[in-house]
């Protein structure tokens, strides 16, 4: 069964890039759902969760750590698996997002064959 | 002013050079491209010898720094760099790269405002990786501002940075494909590589100012951003539909490319076809902005003036418009030729059969449909409200061309998945629509000015009660007594 997506980033740009690194890298998905904002993020999520979320850090109002904790609170979401993306490369700040409930991360620039990687164990 | 550098500095150019490689790297890799930079010499300067280089238009990244190098420098690209880097970003077809790399304005470059800042971001991105890995005691660089355009009458507003601040600059040439080179360059503030205090108490005051304020005032950059922020999100949002259209297109495109040296004769035809069809979504939107856009640059004020859109739809523009047209061809005026008949209205020319589809469709089923109702374009919306629009080019643009049985040999699982990319993100996003009452002479203009080939027309409520495609246009002029078929067009200009 395809898995359904969704990606939050707050650059269009950054979005439609991310989903055609996506395409290009082989991963089918069911659904694709994008967001500009954390707000969305949930509000979305809320109506329909997904099963892989692709979630960028620095983002105005609502920051990507702050998303993953609110995520994790959401019952449905339980087994939505979360994969930063980010220019962070700063290991403290990793750490601290996978322990507080993310699943992976994928540091910007990145190429078809790192979504590839990261992303294929999460697709069964 | 001393000119020689101290150790710091020398390690600090050694990092930048290696920082903007492993960008370039970073890029070529994303986007399938071959982007090099080569370092120049080196410089101390001030602001007068950075105008010098960038001229009258820079996009300037501000990078927040603390821990071995405290405070704010500068990622500066020149005209062809932001422009060429941006476009390819999202992905505009390489003639238009080229000429907004050449002219391109101000406002053209707000359009592109969010690919722009996210092109620093991932060049802070890649200098943070580089610095962090590299260099002892690095804190963190954060990209605190992106200020595009003319950033040197007041820099002090513009980019935060005092006209009499000593800078090192390490300028670059950077290439990509076979684009023109461009300029690129790192400036740092000279007081950015002075020792942090050991303790509070050693050089409280010199120090302190110069972290505060500067604080302050990258907090306050969102401000003189704005220059290029309002337009932003709807207009980048619109063109990146339009880059959308072509997007699966292009990375087939590249392969088609590549097996064309293995293989030679079949992939010759689909890379001119893959590339037609990119050119046919592509270039209308483009070239109509542009147009209504230099017209802007013209008059000044670009930064006024909201987006694109509704840029074409101001009374100015259409002016404007019209003087370019008087000026070309005065025989042209809208409205004055007698050729065309002035009483028929979109209400009598439009065909009443829509198409509907959703955006969540795959491009298989809208194939599908399209064949089934012999239609070439399908409207996606709901309760007969246009949200987009597709046609059957855009759908060719879409798909790969090793889906076609004569390339079955090569084709790969990748490719069919193509067919199931959804509408929502090839379809042509807003749509321009007409009213039942438009005349021929504004369906034609509108056709001509925004590369439109079918307009559906709408109700009061905003609800679409028929489509007119070029074909329409055709048959009405065909049609009238006073427009002749007969004859060709002269090819070349007698001679006088
Ligand atoms: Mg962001």
């Amino acid at each position: 069964m395809a898995k359904s997506l969704m990606i939050v980033d707050d650059s269009a740009t950054m979005r439609k890039i991310i989903m055609r690194t996506v395409r290009m890298s082989g991963l089918e998905f069911s659904r694709t759902e994008e967001a500009g904002n954390g707000n969305e993020a949930l509000e979305k999520l809320n109506a329909e969760p997904v099963e892989i979320m692709l979630c960028d850090i620095n983002m105005p109002e609502m920051s990507g750590s702050e998303l993953v904790k609110k995520v994790r609170e959401l019952p449905s979401c339980d087994d939505t698996k979360i994969v930063m993306v980010s220019t962070e490369s700063s290991q403290e700040i990793i750490d601290d997002l996978l322990a507080n409930g993310a699943n992976g991360y994928i540091t910007k620039p990145f190429t078809p064959e790192k979504f590839q990687e990261k992303l294929a164990p999460f697709m069964n | 002013m001393p000119e020689a550098q101290t150790e710091l500095e020398f390690e600090i150019i050694e990092l930048a050079t290696e920082s903007l490689e492993t960008f370039c790297e970073d890029i070529s890799g994303m986007f399938d491209i071959k982007m090099e930079c080569t370092q120049q010499q080196f410089t101390n300067l001030d602001v007068n010898g950075l105008k010098k280089t960038f001229k009258k238009f820079a996009a300037v990244n501000t990078v927040k720094t603390e821990g071995a190098l405290n405070g704010v420098f500068y990622l500066i690209f020149d005209k062809a760099g932001t422009f060429t880097l941006s476009g390819i970003v999202v992905m505009l077809p390489e003639k238009r790269i080229i000429e907004m790399a050449k002219k391109g304005s101000e406002s053209e470059a707000e359009n592109l405002s969010d690919s722009i800042r996210e092109m620093g971001n991932l060049l802070v991105g890649s200098w943070d990786r580089i610095f962090r890995e590299n260099l002892e005691g690095h804190g963190h660089f954060t990209q605190t501002n992106t200020f595009i355009g003319n950033p040197w009458g007041k820099p002090e507003e513009s980019i935060q940075l005092d006209s009499s601040e000593e800078l090192l600059f390490i300028p670059y040439e950077i290439t990509i494909g076979s684009y023109q080179p461009f300029n690129c360059g790192v400036a740092f503030p000279k007081s950015i590589f002075d020792k942090k205090p050991e303790t509070e108490d050693e050089q409280p005051a010199a120090e302190d100012t110069t972290d505060t304020v500067e604080e302050e005032k990258t907090e306050d950059t969102t401000e003189p951003d704005v220059v290029s922020e309002p337009a932003a999100p709807a207009d980048t949002e619109a063109k990146e539909e339009t880059a959308e259209a072509k997007e699966p297109a292009a990375p087939e495109d590249t392969k088609t490319k590549e097996e064309t040296t293995e293989t030679e004769e079949p992939a010759a035809p689909a890379d001119a076809e893959t590339k037609e069809e990119t050119a046919e979504t592509e270039e209308p939107a483009a070239t109509a902005d542009a147009e209504a856009k230099e017209e802007t640059t013209e008059t000044e004020e670009p930064a006024a003036t909201a987006n694109a859109e509704t840029k074409e739809e101001t009374p100015e523009a259409n002016v404007s418009e019209t003087i370019q047209k008087m000026a070309q061809s005065p025989a042209d005026l809208p409205g004055e030729n007698t050729l065309i008949p002035s009483n028929l209205t979109a209400n009598e020319l439009m065909q009443t059969q829509i198409v509907w589809g959703t955006a969540e469709d795959s491009v298989q089923q809208t194939l599908t449909n399209m064949q089934k109702a012999d239609a070439g374009y399908i409207l996606i919306g709901k309760d007969q409200i246009p949200e987009g629009i597709i046609s059957k080019s855009d759908l060719n643009g879409a798909v790969s061309p090793y889906l076609k049985p004569i390339f079955a040999k090569w084709r790969r699982p990748l490719d069919d998945a193509t067919l199931q990319i959804k509408i929502k993100w090839i379809m042509t996003r807003p749509v321009k629509t007409i009213k039942p009452d438009t005349t021929l002479n504004v369906i034609m203009d509108t056709m001509r000015q925004f590369g439109n080939r079918c307009l559906p027309v709408t109700d009061e409520s905003g609800k679409a009660i028929g489509i007119v495609t070029v074909f329409d246009v055709f048959k009405a002029l065909t049609n009238n007594p006073n427009f002749s078929t007969v004859g060709t067009t002269p090819q070349a200009p007698a001679l006088a």
